[in-house]
């Protein structure tokens, strides 16, 4: 069970969340025309061993989505953050 | 075997009915069904997994692998129970399982016979081997093998009982109830810790409860519980087993509340599945008592020392009067002088070469005959034991004199004791090996948040396992900020003999030839023979994760409770190795077997997943609508008049809407408060065309993409002020559209001033359409002005209905005259019943998702069948809404080559000749050639359209645009039924809007 | 005026479930009375405070602890967002600075209670809600069979549970099949 420490309502069981996405890439800005940075966005990952930063939403709460980091290796759960206090 | 008329903690003023097989079995409370068994002689209770060898009971907890039986009947039937920790109770029904026609006498008992063939590694080599491409041979031999090897039989009836979840928090979680669990608990409650106590035994005091009653530990014991029954920070749990221990310190436990009665009484649960919480966990669940293996090591009548102790003590059992004990340690002494005390004639085979006159005094004095330096070789009996083969060993096990041949009804046997180390090794922990104690312990580590305590650890006499307990408590509750004294440990001075001494690992008996005398077991739970583990390593087997795999040595239910060391020290020596260089395999959950019901909880039938109703739902069941499912949401399918069918009904009511009028609940649209200075440009952003110019009071139909360029949703935006707007999607993608936008708002577009909020629940929403919804909503909602000027497509107004205020939007979805009209839920049923009282005059009907699917198939509109996540805005004909002149959602990537490729199949519609229509999902081929491979498309959408009088569908084709006319086939291949088509435009119905127009 | 009609009108009927004897529970249920939510961007707490403070709520109130006063009570479900109950009509409130909204119609009131109520919440939520943990006044926003919820603690044994109204007969028959083996008493409006 991965226990996330979502900063608004404190420690709560990963079921109370979705996994949204990779928190590692950035989105492309609105005005990028060219299609190998959409290319990256979307498709293109790594796959780190170790810790790992993700995007969570705590759907089932909040509702704020998170920046966690998570170690792939260890399945340890470090800092969690609101998303929109992360400098992208 | 007889029950002794004194002693042992069962209650002979409670006499219960028990049966195995139909026998009646002499029980009383505090009864396992094992030690009824044996209380009733009862020597053969199950078959073996793969020989189908007569199994007997052979432990007393809950390694046990023989005593596996069919318990209770009808729809509470259970397999694969282990006898030995079933609580007797009045009514226990049993049965022998795996075995035809009985367990005494078993056909599949033949299969022995061929076990040169059934030996490790048997599937593979059947598979790859010289009955490879045989596959007619395979599938009758398997048929065979399927039926004769396995456990026991399930039902199929539904478990009449309830099972529930429930979740604990707690600083310290204390796993078993013995002697270091009662310790470590009472440093803990002491110092205020919140303390949780497990014991899967129905009793407390673990080992203790296998010592004659009323001796000093039993005294320790209840006043410990004493103790700790008082304090209101501690929660003592028996007949509960922790199962698992998992990641973010959360363990899995399962509490058998009434599993000792008939029948769960006063609407109680069966099972509880504890989900805790604990910061530290002590893992105080002792250690198993290991088998010696030597030749017929599993005939009924061979039992772990340990064992044979616990029928006398605890159940006052006598389990053999002709007994030899066998044993490389200290801790059979006390099995063999309790059994010599309570009349048996007890020969004591010691396979160590010397002993210390201390420790064999008392066991002479009780009257045991004792040899020194010798082992059992061989058991022998045809369904139990009748004597035992004794030889004189040397230090490997290997027999170096003449055997000797000793009647007995009974071989105990102690090969030393594996600490149960499981739990910690679900928390990936490697246990390391202890030369002492011949064992694998748990690594003692700093700030772990399990540690371990008691035998366990390997301790070495009761005081050490006391102390250890204690110590383990107070640090966990320091450790979770309890630094209230612990007080004085409860001290027990008692330093005698205890298990686990004196340990020589000496654990297989062979003759001079190296090998053992007949079948020889390492595993009983799956028939993994000492002579398995040689071929393994004969054929190149190293790893001893391999090795398990290969012979299937310690998987399943066993996960190396009693063949883990055996087969491992086996291995070893094979390799010339230590046994920690070869190493152990990883324990994983759970630790004994649990049930699915206790995992599951109330998650089934109905509630196995949240259902959602719209605030008029209760009318559509009351005036017989037929049900569907829509995701969560149930919606009325269609409402069926005086012997209508799902057709004849939904082909009146679509005909109904475009003749008359008719209703429907849209409730279940998707609806997004969109509010903000910024709302705009987010609009903007989200979908394909643009809504900078949309003014308050109109609407705009809009289509919105993935990041990756294909449709993800469509729906109509309404401005409702300056800085607000009304956002509504599809039904199913409404949780996926608000998190997407979330996502956005709180990571890249974070400078937006917008907020989102679902008013999915705030508002209902019901559409009216058909040539007459003009002058029923007109004449419903006095003073709205919902003329074709006034209000014309696309616009919406406010009306009040008796002081409650709604919006109508004029909007079409089935190409009549249509409205949707939003109405705050809690008013939604008694608007909706107003529209239908009063609507009788225009011959309103409500219609449902059938209908409205046919309404817009008609009209060619896409829905979910077509924004299926594989269309794009060009295949589906909706690229002319997609703005140049901003950038949105997928607007680069939807431009990839790949997605521009002029053969991508193109919505298209269907005229489907003869009387019976497609089904969706038909693949489109061509009139002529093969019908083979992926075809030129697919059918999405399909229905019998009233207004064309024929079958019509909407389908995906190939370069579609160009090929109106053409006549294409339709196969369904898994109706096996192929079809011709026209294709024609998708707007089968007044292509030119007319009629929404009106 | 036209019927308002509960979402929990096929269950508020008085009645008796489950286990015999004492009971353990007893669930209700009662409409919101004027649910708004007021939300806003970078000067959010100013914008609230002026809001709040019209309502004769002080302060912002925390993630867990609600701010009530004159029968009513303010959440901080988000860092800009906060739910407000018997708010009357804030539609005025809404500019540039702070968006308002109504769900009034969105949510309805589940009321559990009796001595085993806490029980009941802990088969239901993954929480530690023992009294120390989630004492009265204090608030969750959490899952109960996955559906999004917001439980007040009305007191020792009472809670009060907002759940979404097309959610709502989901989650009270959860609750009611949780509760039964204490005994359940459905109290009717």
């Amino acid at each position: 069970m991965i226990r996330i420490k979502c900063p608004i309502c404190g420690l709560r069981n990963e079921t109370e969340f979705t996994y949204g996405a990779d928190a590692t890439v950035k989105r492309p800005e609105m005005g990028e025309q060219e299609q190998q940075p959409w290319v990256d966005y979307v498709f293109n990952r790594d796959n780190p061993r170790g810790w790992h930063k993700e995007y969570w939403h705590h759907v089932q709460g909040c509702r704020q989505w998170v920046v966690l980091e998570r170690n792939t290796l260890t399945h340890e759960i470090g800092e969690c953050k609101l998303a929109r206090e992360v400098e992208q | 075997m007889k029950r002794l008329d004194t002693g042992g903690r069962i209650d002979r003023s409670k006499p219960l009915s028990v049966t195995f097989d139909g026998t009646a079995l002499p029980a009383y409370h505090g009864d396992t069904l094992a030690s009824a068994m044996l209380a009733g002689d009862t020597m053969v209770v199950g078959r073996s997994f793969k020989y189908h060898r007569p199994r007997g009971v052979y432990s007393a907890g809950v390694e046990e692998p023989g005593a596996m039986v069919h318990l209770r009947d009808g729809n509470r039937h259970e397999p694969n129970a282990r006898a030995t920790v079933v609580e007797a109770f009045d009514g226990l029904v049993s049965s022998g399982q795996n075995a035809w026609p009985n367990v005494r006498f078993d056909v599949g008992a033949v299969n022995g016979l061929f076990s040169p063939f059934l030996s490790a590694g048997f599937y593979y080599k059947t598979f790859i081997g010289p009955f490879k491409n045989t596959t007619k041979f395979w599938m009758m031999c398997e048929a065979f093998i399927r039926k004769a090897a396995g456990m026991g039989r399930g039902t199929y009836l539904e478990d009449p009982d309830h099972y529930e979840k429930r979740n604990a928090f707690c600083d310290v979680l204390v796993i078993g109830g013995g002697v270091a669990g009662l310790s470590a608990a009472l440093a803990a409650g002491r110092s205020g810790a919140k303390v949780i106590l497990a014991e899967q035994d129905f009793e407390l005091g673990g080992a203790v409860l296998s010592e004659p009653i009323g001796g000093e530990d039993e005294a320790w014991v209840e006043a410990v519980l004493t103790e700790l029954q008082s304090m209101e920070n501690v929660r003592i749990l028996t007949r509960t087993t922790a199962f698992g221990a998992y990641d973010g310190d959360v363990y899995g436990l399962v509490e058998r509340v009434s599993d000792h009665l008939k029948a769960p009484e006063n609407h109680q649960v069966r099972q509880r599945y504890w989900m805790v919480h604990a910061e530290r966990s002590i893992l105080a669940t002792g250690a198993i008592e290991r088998p010696l293996v030597f030749g017929g090591n599993d005939k009924p009548g061979v039992m772990l020392a340990n064992a044979a102790r616990t029928y006398l003590n605890r159940f006052a059992i006598l389990p053999g009067e002709s007994v030899v004990v066998c044993t490389n340690n200290d801790s059979a002494y006390e099995t063999a002088a309790e059994l010599a005390r309570a009349g048996a004639t007890v020969t004591l085979a010691e396979m160590r070469a010397s002993v210390p006159s201390s420790l064999t005094h008392e066991a002479t004095e009780a009257g045991v005959s004792i040899l020194i330096g010798h082992a059992v070789l061989e058991a022998r009996g045809k369904s139990r034991v009748a004597s035992a083969v004794v030889v004189p060993i040397d230090a490997s096990g290997q027999a170096s004199g003449a055997p000797k041949t000793i009647p007995a009804d009974l071989i105990a046997t102690s090969g030393g004791w594996s600490p149960a180390v499981h739990l910690w090794s679900h928390l990936f922990g490697k246990p390391i090996y202890n030369e002492d104690a011949a064992c694998f312990i748990p690594r003692s580590e700093e700030n772990h948040k399990m540690q371990a305590a008691g035998t366990a650890m390997a301790t070495t006499s009761l005081s050490e396992t006391i102390e250890q307990g204690f110590d383990q408590g107070v640090k966990a509750a320091q450790a979770t900020g309890h630094a209230k004294e612990c007080g004085a440990r409860p001290d027990h001075f008692m330093t005698g003999a205890y298990w686990q001494r004196g340990i020589e690992p000496i654990w297989a008996v062979v003759r001079t030839n190296g090998k053992c005398q007949g079948k020889a077991f390492v595993d009983f739970q799956h028939d993994v023979k000492i002579s398995d583990i040689d071929q393994a390593h004969l054929e190149g087997y190293v790893s001893v994760e391999h090795l398990k795999r290969y012979t299937t040595t310690g998987m399943a239910t066993d996960q190396g409770k009693l063949s883990n060391v055996n087969a491992l020290a086996r291995m070893s020596e094979l390799r010339g190795m230590k046994i920690p260089e070869v190493g152990t395999t990883t324990f994983r959950p759970p630790f004994t077997p649990i049930s699915m019901a206790s995992l599951v909880g109330h998650e089934h039938g109905k509630h196995f997943r949240p259902t959602r109703l719209s605030p008029i739902h209760h009318w559509h069941v009351e005036n017989g609508a037929k049900m569907t499912e829509a995701g969560a949401w149930m919606r009325p399918w269609y409402y069926a008049e005086a012997g209508e069918g799902l057709d004849e009904a939904y082909i009146r009511e679509a005909a109904h809407v475009r003749e008359h009028v008719g209703m429907v609940d849209v409730s279940t649209l998707g609806k997004i408060a969109i509010q903000g200075p910024d709302a705009a440009e987010f609009l903007n952003r989200m979908y394909v065309n643009g809504w900078k110019t949309l003014q308050v009071g109109r609407l705009r139909y809009g289509v919105m993409l993935r990041e990756d360029g294909f449709v993800m949703d469509d729906g109509a935006t309404a401005r409702l002020g300056e800085h607000d707007y009304f956002m509504s999607t599809t039904t199913a993608n409404a949780a996926k559209v608000l998190a997407f936008s979330e996502h956005l708002l709180q990571t890249a577009w974070k400078d937006l001033k917008v907020h989102v909020t679902t008013v999915t629940d705030q508002w209902a929403a019901i559409a009216v359409a058909g040539p007459k919804a003009r002058d029923l909503l007109s004449n419903v909602f006095k003073g709205a002005d919902l003329s074709r000027e006034a209000l014309p497509n696309n616009h919406f107004t406010y009306a009040k209905l008796d002081g409650v205020a709604v919006r109508i939007h004029r909007m079409s979805y089935s190409g009549e005259l249509a409205y949707e009209v939003y109405i705050p839920s809690g008013y939604a049923r008694a608007v909706w019943e107003t529209l239908h009282e009063q609507g009788q005059k225009y011959r309103i009907k409500p219609y449902g998702t059938e209908s409205m699917s046919t309404l817009r198939i008609e009209k060619g509109h896409v829905a979910g069948p077509e924004l299926e996540g594989r269309t794009t805005m060009k295949d589906l004909g909706l690229e002319a809404f997609a703005s140049s002149k901003k950038p949105f959602v997928g607007s680069v990537l939807r431009k990839r080559p790949v997605l521009e490729d002029p053969e991508r199949p193109t919505l298209v519609g269907l005229e489907i000749d003869g009387a019976t229509g497609a089904k969706s999902g038909s693949i489109l081929f061509p009139k002529t050639g093969e019908t083979k491979g992926h075809g030129d498309g697919w059918v999405s959408s399909t229905t019998y359209s009233p207004a064309l009088g024929k079958n019509i569908a909407l389908a995906l084709l190939k370069n579609g645009s160009s090929r109106k006319g053409e006549t294409v086939r339709v196969v369904n291949f898994i109706g096996n039924e192929t079809l011709t088509a026209k294709v024609v435009s998708h707007h089968f119905f007044d292509p030119k809007g007319e009629r929404q127009n009106a | 005026m036209l019927e308002l009609c509960s979402p929990l009108n096929s269950k508020l009927q008085a009645g008796r479930f489950g286990a015999q004897g004492e009971t353990g529970i007893a669930l209700g249920g009662r409409p919101v009375r004027d649910l708004w939510q007021i939300a806003g961007w970078g000067d959010f707490e100013a914008a609230a405070i002026e809001v709040l403070s019209d309502l004769g709520l002080c302060g912002l109130g925390s993630y867990s602890l609600a701010s009530r006063a004159k029968g009513r009570t303010a959440w901080r479900i988000a860092p800009d967002k906060i739910l407000i109950e018997n708010a009357g009509n804030l539609s005025d409130y809404m500019s540039a600075n702070l968006a308002t909204l109504d769900l009034s119609h969105a949510r309805t009131v589940i009321l559990l209670s009796g001595t085993q109520a806490r029980d009941v919440l802990s088969q239901l939520i993954a929480i530690d809600v023992t009294e120390t943990a989630f004492p009265e006044g204090r608030f969750l926003q959490t899952g109960i069979h996955h559906v999004g919820v917001l439980i007040q603690c009305m007191g020792q044994n009472a809670f009060e549970i907002y759940a979404p109204v097309t959610w709502a007969e989901t989650v009270w028959e959860v609750i009611c099949e949780n509760a039964k083996p204490f005994g359940v008493e459905i109290v009717a409006d």
